[in-house]
């Protein structure tokens, strides 16, 4: 179709100009390009959609437009082939009962390159099922479950089984013999363990098949009771015409007639419509019987409605209503008729009675003779026992055993008797054990260690008068040897654990005074080792006495500390106060051989002084070299002048410090 | 149809019966011909397919499908032109 003619037919359709329905088909496809340049898809209904995908051109990667058309419309195009559906030819990894359908699929959007299907394994394939079934009869044999026990004799060869066909026709023929034996050479394929399992299965199904049975003749039971009531409520079961009645295998005339009397008799006694199939021996006592075993299973079936309907509420008039009409027993069948149907029990006749309470009266007198012989025996027994002598251990327990309390019979009754061991009477042997305690202590050797009373003795002994102790005591005796007590290394090991205990304290206090307390002037002499001076340990004395006092002041007051240290700098000559008497301070020194130095210089010049120690600000030793004492500062400013000009001389010789101040 | 509607003078009753009569038009003309040819767009042709068995590898089946009408799509060079751009 061109162009030019889809618009001259929208200018027919709609009286609209060919210039105007051009503009409109062109903006329709222009628009529709638009959008697929970007990406958009487009879906026109009951047409198709569009849908821009890449695909790969002669190895260049292109934007491509994909038209999947609309099912109505798809569905339109393959009319002629719509009916046709795809169908599964062989499938090779089915398994058992899997059925399989296939139908194609139509995927929007997609290549059209490509087939889908999509696999229903729920609905049944007939030819597919067939096909397999018969693949795999042909590979292996299967026996069906449901086959009769006679199907399940063993499977025949296929060259045995062709064979089989002729031989009923030709079983006097000479080729039949061959036949039968190579029925019997023919090894059965199935092994006979299984073919007893199978037979075993076989009956079980056969007694389903009875019970089934059964209960089919009980539901039909059941409906022909409904239908002797409500008759027009269900559709009468058809009677069955007389043709039906197996009667063609009874030729006889005489047998004809009797089968149509029991006919009559049927039709006369039961109303119901029960259907009775005669059978080829049935007689006028048969049919009497099956017809009593009828009407008793009808009974019972009554019973159990009657019992059905008191559970429900809904129907309980109507099933009164039908075992009331229901006919009875008595009602269709006389009591003639059953007894002569039926044979009576054998009566047991009084003779046999008699008989058999003489045999039991007999075996009474048997067993009461038998009890009376064994109580004779019983009291000979004891009567030999009593007459029997006795030694005197023996007479005691007698006593002994008269003497005891009788306990009351009844409470003392066990409740259920051990039973009783009859042993047969053992031959006496040589070295046998003593039966009583005399025989016993007459076996007994032991001369030495037991004495028998006399008869002399008057009285009860004692223990150890009867006892007596035998010379030779078997009793242990523990003698235990005094140790050699090793007291001089008692006392060693006592001497080195004090020992040890000295050091560890010793340690433990040079430990705390090294660590824990504060390191005055002597003792870092002491370390140092100028400890041999005298001078010196005089100046550490008097530090160590100055020191001392200042920690007193310290804890008693504290005003007192601050007269004690109290400084005065006049014209830069540091004086100081110490134990109320006054001091120049010549010079202040770090470290105490040079203050010694610098002392007995002083002392050379015949000035009294001193060497203090202190501690600085950092917690460092200083010495300070001071001159004095004075009561009061204006005889120390006095004495200043007087010796300036040595002091000075000397403090400038040794110093290489200048006079510090240090608090 | 609002685009196009704009581009042209009709009405938008008018539009939507024209724009719905154009593709009857070519749904009518496809089922006829089996072939449809637009410069703008593409090629709408029909394509017999003959019947054939098919093998699915999953199943592992041999599935004999029917012959087949079916709609095959092809872009025309302008159309495929244009998306280049």
């Amino acid at each position: 179709m061109i162009r030019y003619e889809l618009i001259k037919r929208i200018s027919e359709q709609f009286a609209v100009e060919e210039t105007e329905a051009v503009v409109f088909v062109d903006g329709i496809f222009e628009s529709m390009v638009t959008a697929f340049k970007k990406g958009k898809k487009i879906n026109i209904p009951e047409f198709g959609k569009f849908n821009v995908t890449n695909k790969i051109v002669d190895g260049v990667r292109l934007r491509y437009v994909v038209f999947s058309p609309a099912r109505n419309f798809a569905e339109a195009i393959n009319k002629d082939f719509s009916d046709l559906e795809p169908l599964v030819v062989n499938a090779y990894n089915l398994k058992k009962n899997e059925r399989l359908k296939v139908s194609e699929v139509l995927q929007d959007g997609n290549e059209d390159d490509y087939l889908y299907f999509a696999f229903d394994t729920e609905e049944t394939v007939n030819v597919e099922e067939e096909k397999i079934s018969e693949e795999i009869l042909q590979i292996t044999p299967i026996v069906e479950e449901e086959k009769s026990s006679e199907d399940i004799l063993p499977v025949i060869p296929e060259a045995a089984q062709e064979t089989t066909i002729p031989l009923s026709e030709t079983a006097a023929s000479p080729e039949s013999e061959t036949v039968q034996s190579l029925l019997t050479e023919a090894e059965p394929i199935i092994p006979e363990e299984q073919i007893e399992e199978i037979q075993k299965e076989q009956s079980i199904f056969e007694e389903e098949k009875e019970e089934n049975i059964k209960q089919t003749v009980f539901a039909e039971h059941i409906a022909n009771v409904i239908l002797l009531e409500n008759p027009k409520a269900y559709p009468l079961v058809p009677e069955k015409p007389k043709d039906e009645i197996d009667i063609s295998s009874i030729n006889p005339e005489e047998q004809i007639a009797e089968n149509e009397k029991i006919i009559d008799i049927v039709e006369h006694i039961s109303p119901l419509n029960v259907r009775v199939k005669l059978k080829d021996d049935m007689n006028i006592d048969n049919i009497g019987e099956e017809i009593f075993d009828i009407l008793v299973k009808r009974e019972e079936i009554i019973r159990e409605l009657n019992a059905f309907h008191k559970r429900t509420t809904s129907l309980q008039d109507e099933p009164k209503n039908i075992i009331e009409e229901a006919p009875k027993v008595e009602d269709i069948i006389t009591p003639e008729e059953t007894i002569e149907s039926y044979p009576k029990p054998e009566e047991i006749k009084p003779e046999k009675i008699e008989e058999k309470e003489s045999d039991l009266f007999a075996e009474l007198e048997r067993r009461i003779k038998e009890l009376d012989e064994l109580s004779q025996k019983k009291e000979e027994i004891k009567s030999v026992e009593k007459n029997a002598p006795m030694s005197q251990e023996m007479q005691i327990f007698g006593k002994l055993i008269d003497e005891t309390p009788v306990r009351d019979k009844v409470s003392d009754m066990p409740m259920s008797f051990p039973e009783i061991i009859i042993h047969d009477p053992e031959p006496k042997k040589e070295n046998a054990e003593p039966k009583s305690l005399s025989e016993a202590l007459q076996n007994i050797n032991s001369g030495d260690v037991i004495e028998h009373m006399k008869d002399d003795d008057d009285g009860v002994k004692s223990y150890d008068d009867i006892f007596r102790k035998s010379d030779k005591q078997f009793a242990p005796q523990f003698s235990v040897e005094p140790e050699n007590k090793n007291t001089q290394g008692r006392f060693f090991k006592i001497f080195l654990y004090v020992f040890f205990i000295f050091l560890l304290t010793a340690f433990s206090f040079y430990i705390y005074k090294t660590m824990f307390t504060k390191s005055t002037g002597s003792q870092v002499i002491d370390t140092i080792g100028y400890n041999k001076i005298d001078s010196v340990r005089q100046l550490l004395k008097k530090t160590d006495d100055s020191i001392a006092r200042k920690d007193t002041v310290n804890m008693t007051d504290e005003t007192e500390q601050t007269e004690s240290a109290e400084i005065k700098n006049i014209n830069g000559v540091v004086y100081r106060e110490l134990g109320r008497k006054i001091y120049i301070q010549n010079k202040v020194l770090d470290d105490l051989n040079e203050a010694s130095d610098l002392e007995l210089k002083l002392k050379a010049s015949n000035l009294n002084c001193l060497v203090e120690g202190g501690t600085k600000i950092d917690n460092g030793l200083e010495y300070r070299v001071l001159v004095g004492p004075f009561k009061n500062i204006e005889e120390a400013m006095e004495y200043y002048e007087k010796h300036k000009v040595v002091l000075n001389f000397i403090q400038i010789i040794n110093s290489n410090k200048p006079n510090l101040l240090v608090f | 149809m609002n685009k196009v509607n704009f581009k042209s003078s009709f009405n938008r009753e008018l539009s939507e019966n024209i724009f719905n009569f154009v593709f009857d038009e070519i749904k009518r003309i496809i089922l006829k011909d089996r072939k449809f040819d637009i410069i703008e767009l593409g090629e709408f042709e029909v394509v017999h397919r003959k019947m054939q068995t098919v093998t699915d590898v999953k199943k592992q089946a041999e599935i004999l499908l029917p012959p087949k009408d079916k709609l095959f799509f092809k872009p025309s060079k302008e159309l495929i032109n244009r998306l280049k751009d």
